[in-house]
């Protein structure tokens, strides 16, 4: 597999703040990959996705070292422009992020600042309202949509621009539980239909875990797990302290001493309980 | 007097043609610990503001302790209940926390040892004491909500609503916050919490009220309401993994509402399994 | 639902109009209303307006703010009476006490007024329920050289006017249930008790700038001088037919006059 993003021992310092936000971060994002990023609040997580999407170098004022390149670039001889064009990002904030007033308008605006032909900007629009599965909201305003609404078309938005890749910080964490599935299921289908590499950032560990090829564990700054997220779960479930949530199935596999396979979706769940009830090996 | 809170035909709409809360009947008792669930537009809100006069009825009526809200007024209410918004960034503007925890008893007319008494026990109770004269800005969103908590809690509010007050935090946070509650619950308050997780139904809530398009659709405990097909499918509500795949497995009489439940059951039916095959 | 008169989406002949026929149209309207002064001509302009809305299918809505147009233009008319003293007097609006003369000219001119009034206010309601701000602005960029950045700005802040107001709903709320009233008649004390509300919104704006302009930057803003527009707006047969129609009318009217 190809590498999309590559970071190498990446640090960055806010102005007028005293400690690093992110310390020495080796990672990398492969092409057609979906990465889970996770870890309580203040671990750096929103930095370390503006480090995917050139807000750091080139708009976010700190110090920055370590070396990061979008494929094969050093995105300090890019400019955002250039790296927005090929990383989407969307953010938490489903209202905020919005810049403009009408559905079909958000969607044209990053196109029209790349200076597309009005024809092709509207064969964008076609293709990816109907990828995100959002026709019928093509004329409405954006500030009557739902928080779930927002983000899809905060999404399609960005898929206007064919990114190779999207950074997701925190989208569902103001939607309720049928808009965060909504989301999520949106960019399962994106990673699987358009081979686009995903890293997303979320709380949610429950609901994104079975997507996720790998899972991503951030401390104060540093990687501290990193692996298959079925894995990474089951090491992380016996430490009290990690701040982050462990999904139901992954205790049960714990209390069941499950040590083949650990479900995260319903389905290798229960094949988990019917194999324990015949006295199998889980 | 044992209601806290007493809701009789409540209806209520903006408009003359959208009815949001339609034929409300709900008694509240003192000292329950309260989950309001329900999807999004389901009303659960509007019920919600209700509780402290924020609202008042279009039809029927709601008393709060006994008080017909429609003759007093949001500030002479909030006495008896206590409102925590979901972000809390929406009332914070003092520039220490301790300020801020003290704007809601001051505008209740306290002032001096006794002021200073009621908020070090509210900033005390969310475990923010040590920082009383720091800039509540720099605090983190999880310490951030705890303020506005506390800010209720100076108030001496009987009961407290809160309006998803886990959104946006993380895990650690969001256990933090609930365990609060409980602890405050135990002290006798009577809390209202809506939420859409029902990891944390499970876990906290004594009693589930069940919203869907301004009615009340159910109204028990979680594990009641879990069982319930239709209700979980007409509130659009999704019960705990666990809980869904003890169901889908038909082998629990009462379906367990975390890993630890199931496993016990689990084993139970592993030993009777054994029995049957060793008799 | 944010404003009293906002976009509404229709497919029609006047929606399918290039902005600045319309923006001139409105103009045009404007203009025809202050030269013509006979309540005839005044009327068959204000019928014509009609016709406009009739044509942008939207004549529900329009109709809706003719009800609140039309008292307002009543209101003026009364005024206009009451204050006209010269010319014959036609009757009494307190006829027993022989009180308040209603005189001809005063009727006269105060339908003149009352028409104005209704015929300015209904052509702006039309052109800004068939054109959206940001097509307007486009024009005042393309036709009229503003600079893009400062139409961008405008249509923006018009774009966040409905999350603001949204905002300040909820901390007034938040503050209510605290106790939390503005108080006094002293104008300092006043100032000073909206400051529970002013900061947690100066906050709150300044966290969604940011983020605005992170939103922006990430979609690639300002990277190409010449930045091309979904909707590039070319004057039609339609627009050189109304418009040259206009000039003739203004042409023809200020004969009239």
């Amino acid at each position: 597999m190809k590498e999309k993003i590559k970071l190498e021992g990446v640090s960055f310092k806010y102005s007028r703040r005293e400690s690093p936000a992110i310390k020495d971060i080796c990672f990398s994002l492969k092409s057609g990959e979906f990465v889970l990023l996770t870890g309580p609040a203040g671990a750096g997580k929103s930095t370390f996705a503006n480090c995917l999407n050139g807000v750091i170098p080139h708009f976010q004022k700190g110090e920055m070292g370590g070396n990061i390149y979008l494929e094969g670039v050093n995105t300090k001889d890019l400019s955002t422009g250039k790296i927005a064009t090929k990383v989407g990002s969307v953010f938490q904030d489903p209202e905020g992020q919005i810049i403009c007033a009408q559905v079909d308008e958000e969607i044209a605006y990053g196109l029209e600042n790349l200076g597309l032909p009005p024809r092709v900007i509207a064969e964008r629009i076609d293709e990816v309202l109907h990828l995100v599965g959002i026709e019928d909201l093509r004329n409405r305003a954006t500030n009557t949509l739902s928080g779930g609404q927002k983000q899809r078309v905060a999404t399609a938005a960005v898929l206007a621009m064919e990114p190779k890749v999207l950074i997701l910080d925190e989208p569902t964490s103001e939607l309720d539980p049928q808009g965060t599935e909504q989301v999520i299921q949106l960019l399962h289908r994106l990673n699987r239909e358009k081979n686009i590499a995903i890293l997303l950032i979320e709380q949610k560990v429950e609901d994104a875990a079975p997507y996720a090829d790998r899972l991503v564990v951030l401390r104060e700054g540093e990687i501290i797990r990193e692996g298959a997220p079925a894995q990474v779960l089951m090491e992380l479930s016996s430490q009290r302290e990690v701040g982050i949530e462990i999904p139901q199935f992954v205790n049960l596999a714990k209390l069941m001493d499950a040590k083949k396979s650990i479900p995260l979706d319903i389905l290798q769940a229960k094949t988990m309980v019917r194999n324990y009830l015949r006295g199998w090996e889980i | 007097m044992n209601n806290i809170i007493v809701a009789k035909d409540l209806t209520y709409g903006y408009e003359r043609d959208t009815v949001v809360l339609k034929d409300i009947n709900l008694k509240i008792n003192k000292g329950e610990m309260i989950a309001l669930t329900g999807k999004n537009g389901s009303g659960k809100t509007t019920l919600s503001k209700h509780f402290n006069g924020l609202l008042k009825p279009t039809k029927g009526t709601i008393l709060v302790d006994g008080i017909d809200t429609r003759e007093e007024t949001v500030d002479r209410i909030a006495l008896k209940v206590g409102y925590v918004f979901q972000n809390p960034d929406h009332q914070i503007f003092n520039d220490t926390v301790y300020k801020e925890a003290a704007f809601g008893p001051e505008n209740q007319g306290l002032e001096g040892e006794e002021l200073r008494k009621r908020v070090v026990h509210a900033l005390e109770a969310v475990g923010l004491l040590e920082y009383e004269n720091i800039y509540p800005y720099s605090l983190s969103k999880g310490q951030r909500q705890r303020l506005s908590i506390a800010s209720v809690i100076a108030m001496n509010s009987e009961a407290i609503v809160l309006d998803e007050p886990t959104t946006g935090l993380d895990h650690r946070e969001s256990l933090e916050i609930m365990e609060l509650l409980k602890e405050l619950n135990s002290e006798g308050i009577t809390i209202i919490f809506i939420t859409h997780d029902m990891n944390l139904v499970a876990k906290y809530g004594q009693r589930m009220i069940v919203l869907s398009q301004g009615e009340i659709i159910a109204d028990d405990s979680p594990r009641n309401i879990f069982k319930m097909k239709k209700v979980i499918e007409r509130a659009h509500l999704r019960v705990p993994l666990i809980t869904e795949l003890a169901q889908e497995l038909e082998m629990f009489r009462d379906a367990p509402l975390d890993p630890q439940e199931f496993f016990q059951g689990l084993c139970e039916m592993r030993r009777d399994y054994a029995n049957v095959l060793t008799s | 639902m944010s404003s009293p008169v906002s976009y509404i989406s229709r497919d029609s002949i006047i929606h399918d109009l290039h902005p600045l026929t319309k923006m001139i149209a409105s103009l045009w309207f404007l203009t025809l209303g202050i030269i013509l002064n006979k309540p005839v001509y005044l009327a068959a302009i204000l019928a014509l307006i009609l016709v406009c809305g009739f044509a942008a299918s939207i004549s529900r809505e329009i109709f809706k703010s003719l009800k609140s147009i039309t008292v307002f233009a009543f209101i003026i008319f009364l005024i206009q009476i009451i204050f006209y003293r010269s010319g014959e007097v036609a009757f009494y609006i307190i006829p027993g006490a022989n009180l308040l003369p209603a005189t001809l000219e005063g009727i006269n001119f105060g339908i003149s007024i009352a028409l104005r009034m209704m015929i300015i206010l209904l052509s702006f309601v039309i052109l800004l329920s068939t054109t959206q701000v940001r097509d307007m602005m486009m024009v005042l960029v393309e036709k009229l050289k503003i600079p893009y950045d400062y139409a961008f700005m405008f249509v923006t802040a018009l774009r966040f006017i409905p999350t603001f107001l949204g905002e300040v709903a909820k901390i007034q709320e938040a503050q209510r249930t605290r106790g939390y009233k503005v108080d006094g008649i002293n104008p300092i004390k006043k100032i000073y008790s909206y400051v529970p509300i002013a900061l947690p919104l100066v906050m709150m704006s300044l966290s969604k700038g940011e983020l605005l302009a992170l939103a922006m930057e990430t979609r690639a803003y300002g990277i190409q001088n010449r930045r091309t527009y979904l909707k590039e707006w070319r004057m039609g047969r339609m627009d050189l037919i109304l418009i040259i129609g206009m000039f003739l009318l203004i042409v023809l009217s200020i004969r009239l006059v």
